[in-house]
Formats: C-alpha cells, structure tokens, sequence
C-alpha cells in the first residue's frame, strides 16, 4: 500500500491477464501454496481470447529465495540471495536503461539473466508482474515493492506491462478499499482524535500491540493470536478482547467476549473484493442462526451513542 | 553446533486446508510443527531429517522436527502460524510489518 503511493501501480482486472499475458513472472511469490487457483484461472493454464493455447501461450518466471513448490510450473527459476530483491531490481532497471552492473552477479543472480530477463520483458504482447509477500516482508519491504512498480513503469515504455501484488486473506483488498475511501488512507488509521490520521509504525496493530497501548480490542474476524508476533499479540491476553467470528480460533480462545456471527460468502450475502480490487457478489448458500456481523457493530455503535446522549444530558441539567 | 541464520516464514498449502478443521486439530500441529533446513547445513549441525531442534530469537523459543529442505545455507523456512511467530520480531521499523522473513535465529539440537 505504501509502496502504491510511492510508485504507483500499472496495473488491470485479472481477465486481462486470462486473455493477453503471454509472460507471467511470479516474484517472492509461491501460487502454488499460496493461491492455488489462481494459475488455472488465470495465469498459468486459462485460455483466453488471445492466449488461446493456455499455458502453451506463456513464458512463466518464478523469482524467489527458495526452490517453492510453484517452480514445477515455470518455464524458468531465477534464485536471489535472501534480502538482495531491491538490489536485483535495481540491477533490473538499470539493465533497462541501457546500462550494465559492474559485476557478473546481483544478490546472487548472473547479470546476463537478469539481461534475458528484461529483454523478454521489453518483448512481451503483456507482461504481468505479480509479487507476494517474499517482497513486502523481507529486507527493504515496501522498497522493494516500490522497485516493482517502478520496473513496471519502465517496462511499460517497450511493451503493455502489469504490475500486481498476490493479495490474499479472503476480503483483505476489501478492507483496503473500504478504508480508502472511507479516510483516504488505507490501513494504519487512527480515528482517536475524532479524524483520521495515518501512520505506519505508529498506529499499525502490531506496533501499538509491542508498545501494549491499546486498553481493549475489537476484533473482527481477524486471527491475531495466529498470525502475528506473539510479543504483540500476547498483550490481547491483558486486555479486554471481543472478537466477532464465526468460527472457534486461537483468538476466541483468548477473548473476554466472543460474538458469533453468520460465515461472509456463506451463511450471509455480501460482495468481497478480489486481489485485482474487483468487487465480487456472494451469494448465502448455507443457513446460520448467528446474527450478520454489521449487526452486533451496530448494535454497540447504537448504546455507545446513546450514553453519550445521556451523559450529555447530566452534564446539561448540573 | 549452532546453526544461525534468517528464518523465512510463509503459507503453504497443507496448512492453509488443515487450518479449516481447526487451528487446534492435529493435522494442523502437523503442519506447522517443523523448520525446514538445507541439507549441507543439516550436515554441518549433526542433525537428521526429523530430529527435534530448539530454534530460538530474540523474542522466543520453540522446539520443533527438522525437515530437510530446498532452501538457501544460513536460511531457514517454517510455515506461517503461532510457532514461528514465537520467534519473529514485532519490531517493524516504522513500516508496520513485522520481522516474518528477516527474523535471525540459531539452531540446535535437543
């Protein structure tokens, strides 16, 4: 997100990448494990319109730290040094301008690669950059995605090139939009002072968590106590936690209050949105006798207004 | 010997479906109780395919199963879950991600 601010995001629908992607480079990003449809869909086996013969179609590149289980899928691995992404993308931009590294290698990779690699990028119909979390949480973090976008940027000089983050989570690029347009910033966003204000570092949950600041947690089907640093999440275990789930998790099990509510996409209608921030109508095929998870929000939202009015009121007749 | 070296964390497949029994199944356990160590490394350590290690960081320590891996020397891999996050670092730098591939950890054997 930060990194889209900085170098903004040539980017489209993934029906685009279906139709025209005749390269496919999957960067710190592992499909495979991580988003298992997505290459029968859309970039890896799908025929589309002008990819006809599918897979046959398309050069596919897969660029990481390690031999991930998607590489069996590639026409071609490229292996970087653990933390060396922003120096090869770097390397990358500078290939492309028309110079060449002083060395042979970068982080790790031969300079003639990473050469064929931008050559085949400069001739390709469509070339789509997708990048996952190997980018955006190792060593230069949003840099490195910064560096992504940029290099897409170039790249879209000599030929149509996308450049598109592997998000996942379900609705996680819902929650992005909502707060987008909601505050105009996108996560990291402190409503204490009455407006909202962005910082990362300073109000993302895990920083507030380590420095133990919040008094209480409302959590909305999210799972801290799985998926964060336990140093921060344990602070969830001295504070008053409510979690809204439809499911028993590791952190209902921590929680002063658990509220369940209907499973979003199954038990209630609703749009989620997909990673190429297209909103996507779901239908409710199973009954649930939970409440919506908007109705327990509003709820709250109603008596919190409504104390404020009687307190109001006291503070009138004193 | 001590083995040092980043620990990579990341999702895979098999946790991602046993997750959906239940985050407390043992199929999950399963999934996610190992770190993945190349095979030189393993070498260098003494330690075998399924060998219990303690892995331990700054913020913690776990004991888990060795499995050998395709993963880089002085670079290690655990899935995603409430293990490995005993180990990473909540210090995010102002960025608000935390350290779930850049995490130093040492290796060794129980």
């Amino acid at each position: 997100m930060v990194a889209l601010q900085l170098g903004g995001a040539p980017a489209a629908t993934l029906g685009e990448v279906k139709n025209r992607a005749d390269l496919v480079i999957f960067w710190g990003s592992n499909p495979a494990d991580s988003h298992p449809r997505h290459f029968t869909r859309y970039s890896g086996t799908a025929k589309g319109r002008f990819t006809r013969k599918g897979r046959k179609d398309r050069h596919i590149v897969v660029v990481d730290v390690r031999r991930t289980p998607s590489v069996k899928y590639a026409d071609e691995f490229i292996q970087v040094d653990h933390g060396c992404d922003y120096e090869v993308l770097t390397a990358m931009r500078m290939i492309a301008g028309g110079k060449r590294p002083d060395r042979d290698e970068v982080g790790g990779v031969g300079v003639d690669t990473l050469a064929n690699l931008v050559d085949r990028c400069k001739k390709a119909r469509m070339g789509v950059l997708f990048f996952g979390q190997g980018i955006t949480e190792t060593r230069g973090k949003h840099q490195n995605s910064t560096a992504i976008y940029q290099f897409g940027k170039d790249m879209s000089r000599y030929s149509k090139f996308l450049t598109m983050p592997m998000r996942g989570h379900y609705n996680v690029v819902g929650s992005g939009n909502t707060m987008c347009w909601q505050t105009g910033y996108p996560f990291a966003v402190n409503f204490g002072r009455g407006y909202p204000q962005f910082n990362p570092g300073e109000f993302s949950v895990v920083d507030l968590l380590s420095r133990k600041e919040p008094d209480a947690a409302l959590i909305v089907a999210a799972e801290p106590m799985d998926h964060l640093p336990y140093t921060a999440a344990s602070h969830l275990e001295d504070i008053p936690t409510i979690v809204l789930d439809p499911r028993e998790t590791l952190t209902t099990k921590i929680a002063r209050v658990v509220i369940p509510v209907k499973h979003a996409g199954v038990s209630v209608e609703g749009s989620a949105y997909r990673m190429d921030h297209v909103p996507i109508r779901m239908q409710a095929p199973l009954k649930s006798p939970w409440p919506k998870d908007d109705a327990p929000l509003d709820a709250i939202i109603r008596k919190i207004k409504q104390i404020r009015i009687e307190q109001a009121g006291k503070t009138d007749g004193n | 010997m001590v083995l040092t070296g980043i620990l990579n964390t990341a999702r895979t497949l098999k946790q991602g479906t046993t997750m959906h029994i239940s985050k407390t199944s043992p199929e999950y356990l399963d999934a996610i109780n190992y770190i993945g160590i190349c095979a030189q490394d393993m070498a260098r350590a003494d330690i075998s395919d399924g060998d219990r290690v303690a892995v331990v960081s700054a913020s913690g320590e776990v004991t888990i199963r060795a499995k050998k891996m395709d993963v880089q020397e002085g670079a290690f891999f655990m899935p995603v879950s409430y293990l490995a996050n005993r180990l990473v670092s909540a210090q995010t730098h102002g960025t608000g991600v935390p350290g779930f591939k850049t995490t130093m950890v040492e290796i060794t054997k129980v």
